[in-house]
């Protein structure tokens, strides 16, 4: 909880989605704020050191070691941070071909990854290559569209994590992409791909209505979006109801900043996607209005362009 | 006043009335996407300690000396020398993996990811950079159509890496005079073609390959470069650039 001070200090640091004028300040002078830092990456295909000083335009970005110091510098500032992937931790460089993924696991324990969901070339090792590394992460990984119960994932895989940080009740599923002409049919036998739409609802309500969640995070790997007719996040958020932020990846999409689109009742959805290759470390701050009042007052005020 | 604190009176019970729950509404939210720099040096890091022998170990391995190039290996189209020198090695490793007479071998040209294999010596390393995916090596069996709609691919692309044993032209991006083994295409025969897995089974918009019978070397191209490289060398010899041309354009 903060006092209002401290919200409008915290709220100054970055690039307010709402002119400060807009803001309606005084609602939450009666209510207790709280703020939820969360910290996201996609798409870091074992860049284990930053990429290498070879003239190239990432050079000398991302890595483990300088991510690591800037999630601890943020942690050291924020009362309550959450940590997430959005799939593709495997493959890209050698550390991956040597040490099929225990580095990258181990990386993302030491800096308490929360919950991560699983990409597309996280199956590169194959099914039981994933199971393998699993002994190396502390954290666990939701999907909500792949139906794994007669492989050896299913021990791994759960449908939603529910984290609760600062009174907040947070909520959170992944979704994956399809995986046929993707991923090799030996690498992942036994999984069945289900429409993320359908799945998305169906989990977006347990977590909202039967849950009681607070807020409900997408993980996806669908990419963010198509010039064909495909599912993608920006589609996702347009025919859902109840996912108030997607974290996106698989398209490596460079994100100015998030953007935010309409659901299907027409309230705002978050989405955002960070790069690639751990280049970015994408930084959503979530501020929470307690009240007693059933309907939030200044919510109505999210910009829904 | 009075009237003031009436209406927030009302405003309470009411809000009492519709729950006794405090509800936690998300009001907004704010974003920054931070780039990850490395301002200084974290040598002294938990994180670098745990990397470190993970690290040391990796370069190890990948410094290891494998051969000697005798001459820059460019990346290029339509023909090229590192895509003459990858194809070739696939084409003599498939033959020998497999017992199979393959007529020729294909690379498809975005699967290669350096644009040059510098003179001097090569590293193990250096192969990893050149073919970074795990794409295994397969031996397709085509007909003389099949061989026409992956020549027709390759044209349109303006030329991928092919080995010794076909040639074609291209014009208005179409294969032309495709010869293998120094003969038009026969009908009747089925041609063995090396390639990796990912197009053999219709990637890099190769749909019509899928459901063609493919023998399964077992071995990722990678590890096929290496190894080829390592015989070149154990026989006292270097890479040498193979100057054929196999694509010739209108």
């Amino acid at each position: 909880m903060q006092s209002r001070r401290n919200f409008m200090k915290a709220m100054g640091k970055g690039g307010l989605l709402l002119g400060v004028n807009q803001f309606p300040f005084h609602l939450f002078d009666r209510g207790e704020v709280t703020k939820i830092t969360l910290l996201h990456t996609n798409d870091v295909h074992s860049r284990v050191d930053p990429f290498p000083m070879d003239g190239g335009r990432n050079q000398g970005l991302g890595g483990v070691v300088s991510r690591a110091k800037l999630i601890e510098q943020i942690r050291s500032e924020e009362e309550h941070v959450l940590l997430m992937d959005s799939g593709d931790i495997f493959q890209g460089t050698p550390y991956f071909n040597f040490f099929g993924g225990e580095i990258e696991m181990k990386c993302m324990s030491e800096m308490s990854y929360d919950v991560a969901t699983m990409g597309n070339h996280d199956f590169d090792a194959g099914i039981d290559g994933f199971v393998k590394q699993m002994k190396h992460a502390n954290f666990p990984f939701v999907m909500s569209n792949y139906r794994v119960d007669d492989t050896a994932l299913s021990e791994h895989l759960q449908d939603y994590l529910i984290k609760e940080v600062g009174g907040i009740r947070v909520g959170f599923f992944g979704l994956g992409i399809k995986l046929d002409g993707l991923v090799p049919e030996s690498l992942c036998k036994g999984v069945i791909y289900q429409d993320p739409i359908v799945q998305a609802q169906r989990v977006a309500n347990t977590l909202k209505h039967d849950e009681k969640c607070d807020v409900v995070i997408c993980l996806s790997h669908l990419g963010y979006r198509y010039d064909e007719d495909w599912v993608s996040d920006v589609v996702l958020a347009r025919e859902t109801e109840n996912i108030d932020l997607i974290l996106g990846g698989h398209t490596h999409t460079f994100l100015k900043a998030m953007q935010t689109k309409k659901n299907k009742k027409g309230e705002a959805v978050f989405v955002n996607q960070a790069g690639f290759g751990g280049i970015l470390l994408g930084r959503v701050d979530l501020y929470f209005e307690n009240n007693k009042k059933a309907k939030c007052q200044s919510c109505k005020n999210l910009l829904v362009k | 006043m009075i009237r003031v604190i009436s209406i927030i009176a009302i405003l309470s019970v009411l809000a009492v009335g519709q729950s006794c729950k405090s509800v936690q509404h998300l009001a907004t939210a704010d974003n920054v996407n931070l780039k990850v720099e490395d301002h200084q040096s974290y040598g002294d890091s938990p994180m670098e300690a745990m990397v470190r022998p993970y690290r040391d170990e990796l370069q190890a391995e990948m410094n290891v000396v494998i051969g000697y190039n005798a001459a820059d290996l460019s990346k290029g189209k339509v023909n090229s020398s590192m895509g003459n020198f990858v194809s070739d090695l696939l084409l003599s490793e498939a033959t020998k993996l497999s017992g199979i007479a393959v007529d020729f071998a294909i690379q498809n040209y975005g699967g290669l990811r350096i644009v040059k294999l510098p003179k001097g010596d090569v590293t193990k390393g250096k192969l990893f950079e050149l073919m970074p995916f795990d794409n295994l090596l397969v031996i397709v069996e085509m007909k003389a159509q099949d061989v026409r709609n992956l020549c027709n691919r390759i044209a349109d692309y303006g030329g991928w890496p092919i080995s010794e044993g076909v040639t074609f032209n291209i014009s208005d991006a179409m294969a032309g005079d495709i010869m293998v083994g120094g003969e038009p295409l026969d009908e009747s025969r089925i041609y063995q073609v090396a390639m990796p897995d990912y197009v053999a089974n219709g990637g890099d918009a190769c749909p019509f390959m899928i459901g063609l019978p493919q023998t399964d070397t077992g071995q990722y191209i990678r590890h096929v470069l290496i190894a080829g490289v390592e015989e070149i060398t154990a026989q006292g010899n270097q890479i040498e650039h193979n100057p054929s041309i196999r694509i010739t354009k209108k």
